[in-house]
């Protein structure tokens, strides 16, 4: 099956919003057609075949944009099936509704990426930013479901309001790491930066790496064998490798005891 | 000079019915036909159009701090209907609760050239004027609420004289810039602050002591004798409970005879009657209207879909709440002035109560026989958003739809509302009426609302369509002070509209007290509360428009 390719033709002048620009939107139909397909160029109306040079492929098949860029924002916003792979970096918003199928990124993400999202899997090869996993803007409840893994770093308020599913992160995160989160896990193997958990309800957060002091609202409750760590560790090895510790054991912060203190901090024993 | 040839014209400030004439519009007012020496400049030919005033819509809450609570509320009401920049023209969003400038382009859009925003808070008029200043396109103005404040209420609770009254009543209008005074839930406000749940109209207050209908009273008065246009504009109390319809039938004899508004009176026609115990009483409503020249009502029609309901009466929005859909609201005090209660709301018409209030709303309509004295209004966002006029248009002109419209509702609303016997359709001439002639009169607006000379050129010509609807939905042309700012039914335009606000004669005696009670209770100074006229420009009017009134001896 040949792969539908949208090749960036040059660096964009402006920022532009890819929403709508989907494998399920875009499969099966011919190059004329979605080359006339309306995107945003800094809020203004521009053809897509204006900015990419289109080859069109079958349904179903994936949807490749070759050479991404910074300034490509809302990649994959909304998805519910099939394959978008970025070949380079993706703007703001990657992601964002995401329901189902694969997103890609084959480079850093900008921020706010898996925004309210609800399912599906968003693969991030290098860096993420500020907010990812976080609500949409005015939401009351973040990520609802799916699987993000970054191989790289994240920004500060990694998983802000999350309420389920899965973020792993080889690398490290910034600050307010699961700020506020509800429910879901997030893992970390580098470790954060500042005070993790900030008003976080429930849920679990498991920090590869000690932070250099825990915020005054979680109470250390001593070490202890969580056989469910093994069940993750299994789950997330076929997703991104040597991210959740290989040790059941490990240090339990119970918190945040400012909201309910029903939450988790997981630290290396 | 532009003249604007052969439209069928509908003017019922001037008794036009339908009659084919030649406008001439002269500096952004419309002229008397000159003489064939006049030169025009240019000339568009109506011939076959309808032309009417621009649309004037006396009750919508479009600015003043609950729809910037209810944007904070609605982030899905923005995301899910987002409006692009286009050709000088803002990007804007929302549905129920839409940006500022996305509701003076929808208005204008759809013919509107002035809008009335009903609940201006005194302490928050400035927020409201930079809010209604931001709004393109139509002119505005806004009523002031009283009626719920404790400098009244004590004022009312020591007996103090009329003339005080009056006074603060001028004071408040004068410092806030408004067009009107209205009254919600009278004392009902500040009675839910004392734990009261409900008030009824010859209710005492817990801690004042005074009853509704007093407050009613002395404001009607007030308004009346400082020769205010618009008449006391009355949100009634009990809103929404079944069997108000007493409260309301009460309310409009409490004005003894002056003139009082009743407004989104559909939510106030309430019986008790039927298995689920909610019925239409529109018909005795409607009878009363029908009788007593001094009372005027606007309907509030509700029209089904997703809205926002947002109002003053935070006694009835926290009684509403437990119906907020999406599930969260907002019930709050504004400096102790009145309060504010957002509760998102969505109508069904599978619903037995919805699809009654539908009816009841319609019925009202069909029912009070003189359009001067009932206003074409959805409450706008609380019974559906100010889009959905042309729609409610087409349902008081069509039977036919109406009745096709009937079927889809709830069966059982359906059989126990009247509205299928009653045959009534509206004329175009009294649309007219209702949307653009009797609100300007009723505002005291002498140059809006009809296409008489010296009339300001707020023009609207239309397609004759048999689908009422998509005709009023997309003007052909919109003239704003005879600037043409719409082309079928796209701005092409943007202009700013100019603010409306009574100017009455009272004491400045009353600022002595009022500051020493700013000074003793309130979060500001009494100074900080007045809007002067120079703030107005500032605020984004394109000039404010003074309206004097002659007071009457009380």
């Amino acid at each position: 099956m040949s792969a539908m390719t949208l090749t960036l033709r040059a660096a964009p002048a402006g920022r532009i919003d890819m929403s709508g620009v989907l494998p399920e939107t875009l499969g099966g139909r011919t190059a004329g057609d979605i080359a006339a397909q309306t995107v945003r160029l800094d809020g203004n109306p521009v053809a897509l075949g204006d900015l990419f040079a289109v080859t069109p492929g079958e349904a179903g098949a994936a949807l490749l944009i070759r050479a991404g860029s910074g300034r490509l924002d809302c990649l994959g916003k909304g998805m519910t099936a099939g394959t978008l792979r970025v070949e380079g970096p993706a703007g703001h918003y990657a992601g964002q509704g995401l329901r189902g199928g694969e997103l890609l990124i084959e480079g850093d993400a900008g921020d706010c990426a898996a925004n309210g999202m609800q399912g599906g899997l968003l693969r991030i090869a290098g860096n993420a930013g500020d907010w990812l996993g976080a609500a949409l803007i005015g939401d009351r409840a973040g990520m609802g479901g799916g699987v993000v893994a970054v191989a790289g770093d994240a920004g500060d308020r990694l998983g802000d309001r999350m309420r389920r599913g899965l973020i792993l992160v080889r690398g490290k995160a910034g600050a307010a790491c699961g700020a506020r989160l509800l429910a879901g896990t997030l893992v970390v193997a580098g470790g954060c930066a500042g005070a993790p958990g900030p008003g976080l309800r429930r849920g679990s957060l498991i920090l590869g790496r000690a932070p250099a002091t825990m915020p005054a609202t979680y109470n250390d409750a001593g070490v202890a064998d969580l056989s469910w760590l093994g069940l993750l560790r299994r789950h997330a090895e076929a997703i991104l490798p040597g991210v959740v510790p290989d040790s059941p054991r490990a240090r339990r912060h119970m918190g945040d005891l400012a909201c309910g203190g029903k939450g988790e901090i997981l630290v290396p024993a | 000079m532009l003249r604007l040839k052969g439209g069928r014209l509908y003017d019922p400030e001037h008794g036009v019915d339908g009659l084919v004439r030649d406008l001439y519009v002269e500096d952004g007012r419309i002229v008397a036909a000159p003489g064939p020496e006049a030169r025009i400049d240019s000339e568009i030919d109506l011939s076959g159009r309808v032309v009417m005033a621009g649309a004037i819509d006396l009750h919508t809450h479009i600015g003043g701090g609950k729809m910037n609570i209810a944007r904070a509320l609605l982030p899905e009401d923005h995301r899910a209907d987002p409006v692009p920049a286009a050709g000088g023209m803002h990007a804007g969003c929302g549905h129920a609760a839409p940006s500022t400038w996305t509701t003076g382009y929808r208005y204008a859009e759809m013919g509107y050239t002035a809008c009335f925003e009903p609940a201006m808070l005194p302490t928050n008029a400035r927020h409201a004027h930079l809010e209604m200043g931001d709004i393109p396109m139509v002119d505005k103005g806004a009523y002031a609420m009283l009626g719920s404040d404790d400098f009244f209420l004590r004022l009312l609770a020591s007996g103090s004289d009329q003339r005080l009254i009056n006074d603060y009543v001028g004071w408040t209008l004068d410092a806030s810039q408004a067009m009107a005074i209205k009254v919600v839930n009278p004392g009902g406000i500040s009675a839910f602050k004392f734990n009261a749940r409900n008030l009824d109209l010859d209710e005492a207050h817990p801690h004042y002591g005074v009853t509704p209908r007093q407050v009613i009273r002395a404001l009607a008065r007030a308004v009346h004798e400082l020769g205010v246009a618009h008449p006391l504009h009355v949100h009634a109390s009990n809103l929404g409970i079944p069997g108000n319809a007493d409260t309301t039938l009460a309310t409009m004899a409490a004005a003894e005879g002056l003139p009082i508004h009743l407004t989104h009176i559909q939510f106030h026609s309430y019986g008790t009657e039927g298995e689920r115990g909610f019925s239409s009483e529109a018909e005795r409503i409607a009878d009363a209207i029908n009788r007593m020249r001094n009372v005027s009502a606007d309907v509030g029609q509700i029209l089904f879909g997703q809205t926002v309901t947002a109002s003053g009466d935070n006694m009835s929005q926290h009684r509403n709440r437990r119906h907020a859909s999406p599930d969260k609201w907002v019930v709050m005090d504004i400096e102790c002035d009145a309060g504010c209660g957002v509760v998102p709301f969505k109508y069904k018409d599978r619903n037995f109560v919805n699809a009654l209030q539908w009816a009841i709303g319609l019925e009202l309509f069909l029912r009070v026989s003189d359009p001067w004295r009932i206003f074409l209004t959805t409450d706008h966002p609380n019974g559906a958003p100010f889009t959905s006029y042309p729609h409610l248009i087409r349902l008081l002109m069509d039977r036919g739809f109406r009745n096709a419209k009937l079927d889809e509702i709830n069966a059982e609303a359906a059989a126990h509302s009247q509205l299928r016997s009653l045959e009534r359709e509206y004329s175009l001439y009294e649309i007219a009426v209702m949307t653009r002639a009797a609100p300007a009169r009723s505002l005291g607006l002498s140059d809006r609302g009809h296409l008489g000379a010296g009339a300001a050129a707020d023009i609207v010509v239309y397609r004759d369509d048999a689908d009422r609807e998509a005709m009023f939905e997309k003007p052909e042309y919109v003239f704003k002070d005879g600037q043409l700012v719409v082309r079928d039914g796209r701005v092409v335009k943007a202009v700013n509209g100019a603010l409306h606000a009574v100017k009455p004669e009272y004491d400045k005696g009353i600022e002595k007290p009022l500051k020493d009670y700013f000074d003793r209770y309130m979060t500001v100074k009494m100074e900080h509360i007045r809007v002067s006229d120079d703030e107005i420009c500032a605020c984004g009017a394109s000039k404010l428009i003074p309206h004097a009134c002659k007071g009457r001896a009380a």
